[in-house]
């Protein structure tokens, strides 16, 4: 039995390629409104501020309002601006060098986030010149799990043992742990490793987190330290 | 389904592309779009929307090509066998004569198959026979034959034909696009053409199953331990939950896109690609002793296990590499190989023709599959085998074997003889000497007919890489 949700695709099918040869006829429509009448209804505004996202210490603010001033752009570039962009790889390789994570050495142990970075340019879509070919600048499914891999062992890497914390070693912020004493997560370190700053919400999650997944876990606090640090970074370098 | 649907060529395609983008300005995945096109103009033109094939490029360098005469012989190499027995073809009995009208005027050997007695995929009817196309000059000895004249470039634009091959492919999304096995670290040809996606070069069979399976899959400290895996992907949507952009519409693909990697980060995907146990002797027949037939094998079945599960949409990989001069004073030998050959191919059919396209499930991944065979150098098809299977063939003659899958007129497309070659016009098929009609025409129309077939015969994506006319090898009656 067919259902009536295919009619309705069909019906919306037919009815926007209808649109569309419309829309290519070459003979002007005579009955065409050649100057529509203005939307009189305001568009609502988004707040700004930090429980929803970075504050860029309000700069925003004096922009303007974007949508009376006629400097917005095509809703057709809006959406590509706004979507949900790749990392470029070298970006990508820079963040993690000076976090402690040497991704340039020559023959990286296997499996190591080196050697993952290093052996997985093509997956994550670096440019290929030859072919005139750009950077994507979107991830692929392929990109995706290669990232999500290597963040893997990036945890690893930055917490070889449960005492041991190697994000500091880097240069972008010496000195500074991810997890204090108490393996709570440290906001300067978490800011550190992601580029912003985490949010309250963010923060108290992943402390929550570890003490979660330790207690599931025979209290191995390694174990859920990484898995924090894996799934934070997963998520938080998902998009550029 | 089947249904008479009136829109042919551009309109058709046109057609196609308007129902895809209207089902994505509704929301719709292209599996929708799929079955709408389905419902209104039957199967045919939903299959029209998958417009390229998977393809398999076997290149036998270093003289390895050679060993392919033996289950694709030169015509010529089979008439002279009749009364001289020297000539480099074992066993007269087993060149299966081809003579399906498809041919023309046009001739074909193939080998017969061991286990069937029939010519290989001889059970799949016409759209299987190959086309042996003079193509490129005998360049040997090269191990991935890239110098200039050789038979996978494009001469007049310097077109990569496998690059082009993967820049018609990326309508099937795949994880990692093309694969290119290398040999002794020397990638094999691919080349440039605009908008190929980057070949992944990996050493072996091996290391190609590894290109899919993470290392947070293997190590236990990871995910390997099930437990990991769950609180993995746990943990990463309830933080995925509090970034900012969590709301957005426009992230919400690239959200959905994270969800699959997660889980296929988790996935080891080693037992899904490697061969079954048994596969490979199978495969082989007696042949599976010679370590070279196996590696063929061997290099099928990951290419099609990774075809089954939509992770590739190309693999190139060497073959052979052992420049055979001498190896007719082991008969026994040769024909084991040769028989071996035959039956991997045969094999590698039957096992593809069990698979749905992932892409397109109306269809089996033998149906949308396309193969060629090149290589540095055939050797001489004329040679006193009791002596050499020397390097030197009739005017430098060269050639690539390509299964279409129909796409393609079978037989040989121009001829070589004992005292030399005949070119071909791509646009008419008339014979002419080298000194009438050069290596490099031909060539391009040679290349520009493989293109049509992995295009599955749309030509306007084929002159997105070359002018030449290649009308004489292409099949519009399908």
């Amino acid at each position: 039995m067919k259902s009536k949700s295919g009619f309705f695709v069909r019906l919306g099918l037919v009815t926007l390629l209808g649109l569309v040869g419309c829309q290519n006829q070459s003979e002007p429509d005579p009955n065409q409104v050649t100057n529509p009448p203005v939307d009189p209804v305001v568009p609502p505004t988004s707040p700004g501020g930090a429980m929803k996202s970075f504050d860029h210490d309000d700069i925003l603010g004096n922009i303007g309002d974007v949508f009376s001033d006629g400097r917005q752009v095509l809703p057709a570039d809006g959406q590509r601006m706004h979507v949900c962009g790749k990392i470029t790889y070298d970006t990508l390789g820079r963040i993690l060098t000076t976090r402690g994570i040497a991704t340039g050495i020559a023959s990286p142990p296997a499996d190591s986030a080196a050697r993952l970075y290093q052996t997985g340019a093509n997956i994550m879509g670096v440019a290929n010149y030859p072919a005139r070919v750009a950077e994507a600048d979107r991830n692929s499914t392929g990109g995706l799990t290669r990232l999500f891999d290597m963040f893997l062992a990036v945890a690893d890497e930055l917490l070889p043992s449960a005492a041991i914390d190697r994000l500091g070693s880097g240069t972008a912020c010496p000195g500074t742990t991810l997890f204090d004493a108490s393996n709570n997560c440290n906001a300067d370190g978490f800011a550190c490793l992601l580029g912003v700053p985490v949010s309250t919400v963010q923060l108290a999650e992943c402390s929550a987190s570890v003490k979660r997944i330790a207690s599931l876990t025979s209290n191995d606090i390694l174990r859920a330290k990484r898995m924090a640090v894996a799934t934070i970074a997963s998520s938080n370098f998902l998009c550029d | 389904m089947k249904r008479d649907f009136p829109l042919r060529g551009a309109s058709r395609r046109d057609f196609i592309k308007g129902v895809f983008a209207a089902s994505a300005a509704l929301g719709l995945g292209p599996t929708r779009a799929l079955e709408m096109l389905d419902e209104i103009g039957g199967s045919a033109l939903a299959a029209g929307a998958i417009n390229a094939n998977r393809t398999v490029h076997i290149v036998g360098g270093d003289g390895g090509f050679a060993w392919f005469t033996l289950v694709w012989p030169v015509p010529g190499t089979i008439t002279e066998l009749q009364t001289n027995s020297t000539v480099p073809f074992d066993d007269m009995s087993k060149a299966g004569k081809i003579t399906s009208g498809a041919l023309e005027d046009r001739m074909l050997y193939q080998r017969k198959v061991s286990s069937t007695g029939q010519p290989l995929w001889a059970n799949y009817g016409e759209k299987k026979l190959v086309t042996a196309m003079l193509c490129g000059t005998n360049t040997g000895h090269e191990t991935a034959p890239k110098n200039a004249g050789n038979s996978n470039t494009i001469p007049t634009g310097t077109i990569g034909a496998f690059a082009a091959c993967a820049s018609i492919q990326t309508t099937v999304q795949s994880l990692v696009p093309v694969i290119g096995l290398n040999r002794n670290a020397v990638m094999m040809p691919y080349g440039n053409a605009t908008g190929a996606p980057s070949p992944a070069g990996v050493p072996d069979a091996n290391a190609m199953i590894n290109l899919f399976s993470s290392s947070a899959s293997k190590l236990m400290t990871r995910l390997a331990d099930p437990n990991n895996a769950k609180l993995y992907e746990e943990y990463y949507k309830a933080f995925l939950g509090l970034v900012k952009t969590v709301d957005r519409a426009t992230y919400q693909r690239a959200y959905e896109d994270s969800r699959v990697a997660i889980s296929l980060v988790s996935q080891n995907l080693g037992s899904v690609l490697s061969p079954a146990p048994g596969q490979v002797d199978a495969w082989c027949g007696p042949a599976v002793i010679d370590a070279k037939v196996k590696e063929i094998a061997t290099n099928l079945i990951v290419a099609a296990n990774a075809f089954k599960k939509g992770l590739c949409s190309q693999v190139t990989f060497p073959s052979f590499n052992d420049d055979p001069h001498f190896v007719w004073s082991d008969l026994t030998r040769v024909s084991r190989i040769a028989d071996g050959l035959a039956l991997v191919f045969q094999s590698f059919m039957d096992y593809m023709n069990t698979i749905p396209d992932p892409v397109d499930q109306s269809k089996k991944l033998s149906d949308n599959l396309v193969m060629t065979v090149c290589g540095d150098l055939a050797k001489g098809p004329f040679s006193n085998r009791n002596s050499d299977w020397a390097d030197a063939t009739p005017m430098a003659s060269n050639w690539m074997y390509v299964m279409s899958n129909g796409y393609m007129k079978p037989g040989w497309f121009g001829q070589v003889s004992r005292t030399g070659k005949m070119n071909y016009d791509p646009d008419t098929g008339k014979l002419y000497t080298p000194a009438m009609f050069p290596d490099t025409k031909v060539t391009d129309g040679a290349l520009g007919a493989m293109l049509y077939a992995v295009s599955r015969g749309n030509d306007r994506r084929v002159r997105d890489f070359t002018t030449a006319s290649y009308r004489a090898m292409s099949n519009v009656v399908l």
